[in-house]
C-alpha cells in the first residue's frame, strides 16, 4: 500500500535509511574541499598513521637528540633486539610462557567475573555479602600482593595466572553487575507480560542488555592482564617476557628491554583491536562506538 | 464468548487508594478506550487486567477464566521504546511467540504477513534505532498481534509521537483492527483519540480512580480523520472534558 509506505516512512528525507546515514543531521559533514582531511580516512588508517608517526619521532629523538642507547634505544635498535631474541630461540619460549599466563588468567578471570557479577546482580543477599570485598579488592593494589602469590603458587606459570585473574576479575564483576542492574525495567516487563520466567527474563533481556558492559569489562581486562603478566614475572619466574625484561635490565641491554616492552605494547594494541572487531560482530545494534 | 469482565477492582499503593470498585465488561470484539486525568490509575487498571499486577479486591475474568498472573489471552502494547535494541524488527516481532512457546517455523509466514499488515515490509532486518517513533510502535503492535491474543491491551501507545504521526497511527490502528477484530482496551489521555478509535469510551475520575462516565460512540466504521471535525464528534469530546474537568476540580487541581 502506497500510503502505508509513506506513513511508515515518516522519513521523507531518508534519515533512517541505513544506506544514507550521511543524510542524517548528526552525520559528519563532508564536502568537496575536505576530501583529503582526516575525516575521510577510515579509523584504521588514521590509527596506523598515528603509530607510524610515533615510531618515526621515537627514532629521530633516539638517534639525534639522545644518541645513547643506554638511555633510549631507538626503534631500529629495538627491532634488532627482537631479532636477536628470536634468533637465540629465547623469545619463542618466553612468548609461550607469557602467552599461557595471559590467556589462562584472562579467560578464567573474565569468565569467573561474568558469572560472579551475574550472580550478585540477581541475588540481593549475595550482593550485600560480596560488595565490600569487591570494592575493597578492586581498590587495593593487588599487584603489591604478587610476591605472596608467588610464594604460595611457586615460580611456574600458575602463580602468574593467579595474579592475572586477581587483576581481571574485579572490573569484570563490577561491569557485569552494572549491566544487569541497569537493565531497562520496561523491557523486563515486556518479557514478563508474555509469561517469561525469571530465567527467561535473564536469557532474553538482561543478558543481552549487559553484553556491551561485559565487552567493556573485557577491554579493561586485556590491559590489566598484560600488566599482571609482566609484574608477576618481575617478582619471580623461570621464563616469560617479563622475566626477559628483568634480565635485560640487569644486563643494561636496553634494546632487549625495549623489545620486551614493545612486544607487550603491540599485544595490547592487537588484543584491544580484536576485541573491537568482536564487539562489532556480536553487538551490531550499539551506536557511538570508539 | 471471551468478554473481559472487570469486577469490583480496588487497588491500594500503601495507604493511597488508586482504584475504587471499578467494574465494566468489554464485549468480545469491542474497542474500548479509557480516558482520564493523569494519576487516575488507568495504567494500573490495565496492568491488573493483564495480570501484571494483582488487585486488592475484585477480579478480572476473560471468558470464564479468572486472571492470575500474566494472562495468555492478552497482549500488552507498551508506551514507546519497549523494543529490544539488540533484536531486529523481525526478531522483536517474534519475541512474544518465543516466550509463549509457539513454533516459530510454523508461524513464520503469519509473522511476515503481520509485518506487512502493520506496514513494515522491507524493514525486517532493521534495528529499532534505525526506525522512527511511529515505526517502532508498529513493531510493538506486530509483536502483540503475533501471539494472536483475544484481547489487546494498549497503554497510551501513541503518547510519545508527534501530532501528525499520531493521527496516522490512529487510522492505521483502525485499519489493522478491522482485519483482526480483537477486543481492545486502549488507554489514552487524548480525548479526540479516545472518541475517534472507540466503540465505547470509559471516563475515569480520580483519587481514587472510579468510572465516572460510560459513553457509546455511535459513528459508523470505517472512520475518516475528518470525522474529528464534525459537530457530533465535538459534542462527545466536550462531554468527556466536562466530566474530567469536574473530577480534577473536585480533587483539588492538577
Amino acid at each position: 500500500m502506497d500510503d502505508v509506505k509513506l506513513a511508515a516512512g515518516d522519513d521523507v528525507r531518508g534519515y533512517n535509511n541505513p544506506e544514507r546515514r550521511d543524510l542524517h543531521p548528526n552525520a559528519t559533514r563532508r564536502n568537496a574541499n575536505s576530501k583529503t582531511s582526516l575525516s575521510r580516512m577510515s579509523s584504521l588508517t588514521i590509527s596506523t598513521l598515528a603509530i607510524v608517526v610515533g615510531i618515526v619521532l621515537w627514532q629521530i629523538i633516539g638517534q639525534f637528540f639522545v644518541g645513547n642507547s643506554l638511555f633510549l634505544a631507538t626503534p631500529l635498535q629495538t627491532l634488532n633486539g627482537v631479532r636477536e631474541m628470536w634468533d637465540s630461540g629465547a623469545l619463542q619460549e618466553d612468548l609461550i610462557v607469557s602467552g599461557e599466563e595471559f590467556i589462562f588468567g584472562f579467560l578464567i578471570g573474565s569468565i569467573a567475573g561474568i558469572l560472579i557479577g551475574a550472580f550478585i546482580a540477581k541475588n540481593r543477599i549475595a550482593k550485600r555479602i560480596f560488595t565490600p570485598y569487591i570494592s575493597g579488592f578492586y581498590a587495593t593494589p593487588i599487584i603489591a600482593l604478587a610476591p605472596i602469590v608467588i610464594l604460595w603458587f611457586g615460580l611456574g606459570v600458575w602463580s602468574k595466572v593467579v595474579v592475572v585473574i586477581s587483576l581481571v576479575i574485579f572490573p569484570q564483576i563490577i561491569s557485569t553487575e552494572a549491566g544487569i542492574r541497569t537493565t531497562d525495567e520496561t523491557l523486563r516487563e515486556v518479557a514478563r507480560s508474555y509469561g517469561a520466567s525469571s530465567v527467561e527474563v535473564f536469557r532474553k533481556v538482561e543478558m543481552w542488555w549487559s553484553l556491551p558492559y561485559i565487552l567493556a569489562g573485557l577491554r579493561l581486562g586485556v590491559g590489566r592482564a598484560l600488566i599482571g603478566v609482566v609484574v608477576g614475572e618481575l617478582f619471580g619466574a623461570k621464563a616469560g617476557l617479563g622475566f626477559a625484561i628483568n634480565n635485560a635490565q640487569a644486563e643494561f641491554n636496553m634494546p632487549e628491554l625495549f623489545a620486551g616492552v614493545a612486544i607487550f605494547a603491540v599485544s595490547g594494541i592487537v588484543f584491544t583491536y580484536l576485541l573491537t572487531v568482536l564487539e562489532r560482530a556480536i553487538t551490531p545494534w550499539v551506536t557511538n562506538r570508539l | 464468548m471471551k468478554n473481559v469482565s472487570v469486577e469490583y477492582i480496588t487497588k491500594f499503593f500503601g495507604e493511597i487508594q488508586v482504584l475504587s470498585d471499578v467494574s465494566f465488561v468489554a464485549q468480545e470484539g469491542q474497542f474500548v478506550t479509557i480516558v482520564g486525568p493523569s494519576g487516575c490509575g488507568k495504567t494500573t487498571l490495565l496492568r491488573i487486567i493483564d495480570g501484571l499486577e494483582n488487585p486488592d479486591y475484585g477480579q478480572v475474568r476473560i471468558g470464564e477464566r479468572i486472571v492470575s498472573g500474566p494472562a495468555k489471552e492478552c497482549a500488552f502494547v507498551f508506551q514507546a521504546d519497549s523494543l529490544m535494541p539488540w533484536r531486529t524488527v523481525y526478531d522483536n516481532a517474534k519475541l512474544g511467540m518465543e516466550l509463549r512457546g509457539l513454533d516459530i517455523q510454523e508461524y513464520k509466514d503469519r509473522l511476515m504477513e503481520l509485518l506487512r499488515l502493520v506496514g513494515l515490509a522491507g524493514f525486517e532486518n532493521h534495528y529499532p534505532r534505525q526506525l522512527s517513533g511511529g515505526m517502532r510502535q508498529r513493531v510493538n503492535l506486530a509483536r502483540a498481534l503475533a501471539v494472536d491474543p483475544d484481547v489487546l491491551l494498549m497503554d497510551e501507545p501513541f503518547a510519545a509521537l508527534d501530532a501528525q504521526t499520531r493521527e496516522i497511527m490512529q487510522t492505521e490502528l483502525l485499519r489493522i483492527w478491522s482485519t483482526q477484530r480483537k477486543t481492545v482496551v486502549f488507554i489514552t489521555h487524548q480525548l479526540d483519540e479516545a472518541v475517534y478509535l472507540a466503540d465505547r469510551v470509559l471516563v475515569m475520575g480520580r483519587k481514587p480512580g472510579v468510572i465516572a462516565d460510560d459513553i457509546d460512540i455511535p459513528f459508523d466504521r470505517p472512520r475518516e480523520l475528518s470525522l474529528k471535525r464534525t459537530e457530533d464528534f465535538g459534542k462527545l469530546v466536550e462531554r468527556i472534558w466536562g466530566t474530567i474537568e469536574g473530577a480534577i476540580r473536585e480533587t483539588g487541581g492538577i
